[in-house]
């Protein structure tokens, strides 16, 4: 159990995080804010790149920082700028990186072939790495993170720049994973983490919003959110989240605390709804 | 039923025990160099290095030109300056090289840290820094004598830069810390042949072996323990490459 105790980072006068406690245990968990929330400040306190000003982060019961390499040896971490080295192969870099963490040559030179067929890059193991699309390096990126079979899986924006299928086929690669670990997720793309994020954890103003179900967090918003084509004819005050073509017609999805069912058809929030809603005011 | 009873003696024994089996020992500095050099092999030590020394290797053609041109009567000055260079030039290149590239944080976040290898290179860099001074010294010096008294001058060198670049290294952390030191070791080795001249070349010239081994020896203590604390600087946070 990954526990974070009334946790602030401050940098110098300014708070990035204020009294954050959480609780991780295994599943997938989607921290969802937009930039500059503090999400990848609580990534790198996770990963002891860096430390609260004041609280404390406990894995089993001790703190993570004391625990040093013991707890560096069950973390997997994907940053958000993952740097590669263009010259290599993936097979070399993840052997470099396998004695990094830990692991003896014969488990490395296994774990490493078994990842990269896991990744869908076992073809590609020995080409040198700059050849490689955005979607392939941050398939390295994956691998690499699972080398030492972490108990703690942490990815920062791990879909930023790749593209719709390669987006589909890393959700399944983290469903896949997510299994038996916790796997924490940054992110500020709702699609990424709809269907496998088993709670969703939201950040406002540098402080805890919710650490909820994804079914709990569209609760929030049951009965207020609406879609019409004819948005002219609500004359309710309302907020728009989302619009789509569909037949011609330009459907508006919106949200109001007003009754709006005369005007607008009344349908189910989804956590895109929650999040447009929760963060009208901020630059997304 | 009753309980054996124990002496107080022997009750602080048994405490003794059970803590010494229980409280984790921290690694001596040689355990974990020893053990990051059995798992990670020189291959992976000095992994994505050969840039590196392939610019140092240039610029050491650079000294070693400077240095044959030099002046027979600032023989001690020079010596004094280039001395740690090789040592110098490898750590910028290398270790700049590594703070620059992307995998700086990620490697900060692995079982054996970035920080714990760049100390193994630099304590690696340093040795190559002594057969450099070896070299160096052999080439100024014109019979056995004076290699006795040149060459301690020169590992002085070598070693106080070391230990002062380390020092600045490890508090003045960054990405240009280690251009930083090479700065601060360009000053140190040139200030004073600058505002004193010949004085500065008799002045080194007047120094007993006997008292620039000593130095030395000094600086390498010190330089070690600056290395021990590098290793154990895992608790300092890396927030400048982290947050910046």
């Amino acid at each position: 159990m990954l526990s974070v105790n009334h946790v602030t980072k401050k940098y110098g006068k300014f708070t990035a995080l204020e009294d954050i406690t959480l609780e991780f245990g295994s599943g997938v968990y989607a921290l969802l804010a937009p930039n500059g929330a503090g999400k990848t400040t609580l990534i790198k306190m996770l990963t002891t790149l860096i430390f609260p000003t004041s609280g404390e982060i406990l894995w089993n019961g001790d703190e993570i920082v004391k625990l040093d390499e013991e707890y560096r040896a069950v973390v997997g971490y994907l940053p958000q700028d993952f740097g590669y080295y263009r010259n290599h192969s993936p097979r070399d870099f993840l052997l470099y990186l396998s004695a990094l963490k830990g692991l003896d040559r014969v488990a490395a030179g296994r774990k490493t072939d078994e990842l990269l067929e896991l990744v869908s890059l076992g073809e590609a193991r020995d080409k040198k790495m700059r050849k490689f699309s955005g979607g392939m390096i941050q398939r390295v990126g994956i691998a690499q993170a699972m080398l030492n079979d972490p108990e703690i899986l942490i990815l920062d924006e791990p879909t930023a720049g790749l593209d719709p299928k390669e987006r589909v086929r890393f959700r399944n690669l983290i469903s896949s994973l997510s299994k038996d670990r916790i796997v924490i997720l940054s992110t500020h793309i709702v699609s990424d983490i709809e269907t496998i994020a088993s709670r969703v954890v939201m950040f406002k103003g540098h402080k805890l919003l919710c650490d909820d179900s994804p079914a709990s967090v569209c609760a929030a918003l049951a009965g207020k959110v609406y879609e019409t084509d004819d948005i002219a004819a609500v004359k309710e005050p309302c907020l728009t989240l989302t619009e789509r073509q569909e037949d011609g017609r330009t459907v508006t999805r919106f949200a109001s605390e007003r009754d709006c069912a005369g005007a607008a058809r009344k349908v189910s929030p989804n956590l895109e709804d929650v999040f447009l809603y929760i963060y009208r005011d901020e630059a997304i | 039923m009753t309980g054996i009873e124990l002496t107080p003696a022997e009750k602080e024994r048994a405490i003794e025990n059970i803590l010494d089996r229980g409280l984790r020992k921290p690694r001596s500095l040689w355990s974990a160099f020893r053990e990051i050099r059995r798992l990670l092999g020189y291959r992976f030590i000095f992994w994505d290095t050969a840039q590196a020394a392939a610019s140092s290797l240039i610029t050491l053609a650079g000294v070693a030109l400077f240095i044959s041109l030099s002046p027979a009567a600032l023989r001690h000055t020079v010596l004094f300056a280039c001395s740690p260079l090789l040592f110098m030039v490898v750590m910028l290149f290398a270790e700049t090289m590594e703070c620059a590239g992307g995998l700086y944080e990620l490697k900060l976040t692995c079982r054996y840290t970035i920080r714990q290898i760049t100390a193994l290179r630099i304590l690696c860099f340093s040795l190559l820094g002594i057969a450099f001074c070896a070299g160096v010294t052999a080439c100024q010096a014109e019979n056995m004598h004076e290699v006795l008294r040149l060459f301690p001058l020169s590992l002085c060198a070598l070693f106080i830069c070391a230990f002062v670049s380390l020092f600045l290294i490890r508090r003045l952390a960054g990405k240009l810390t280690y251009a930083l030191a090479a700065a601060l070791w360009g000053a140190i080795a040139c200030l004073p042949a600058l505002l004193f001249g010949k004085t500065w070349e008799l002045f080194l010239l007047g120094l007993p072996s006997v008292v620039t081994a000593g130095v030395a020896l000094l600086a390498a203590a010190l330089f070690l323990l600056e290395i021990k604390k590098f290793t154990r600087a895992r608790r300092e946070e890396a927030a400048h490459y982290a947050v910046g």
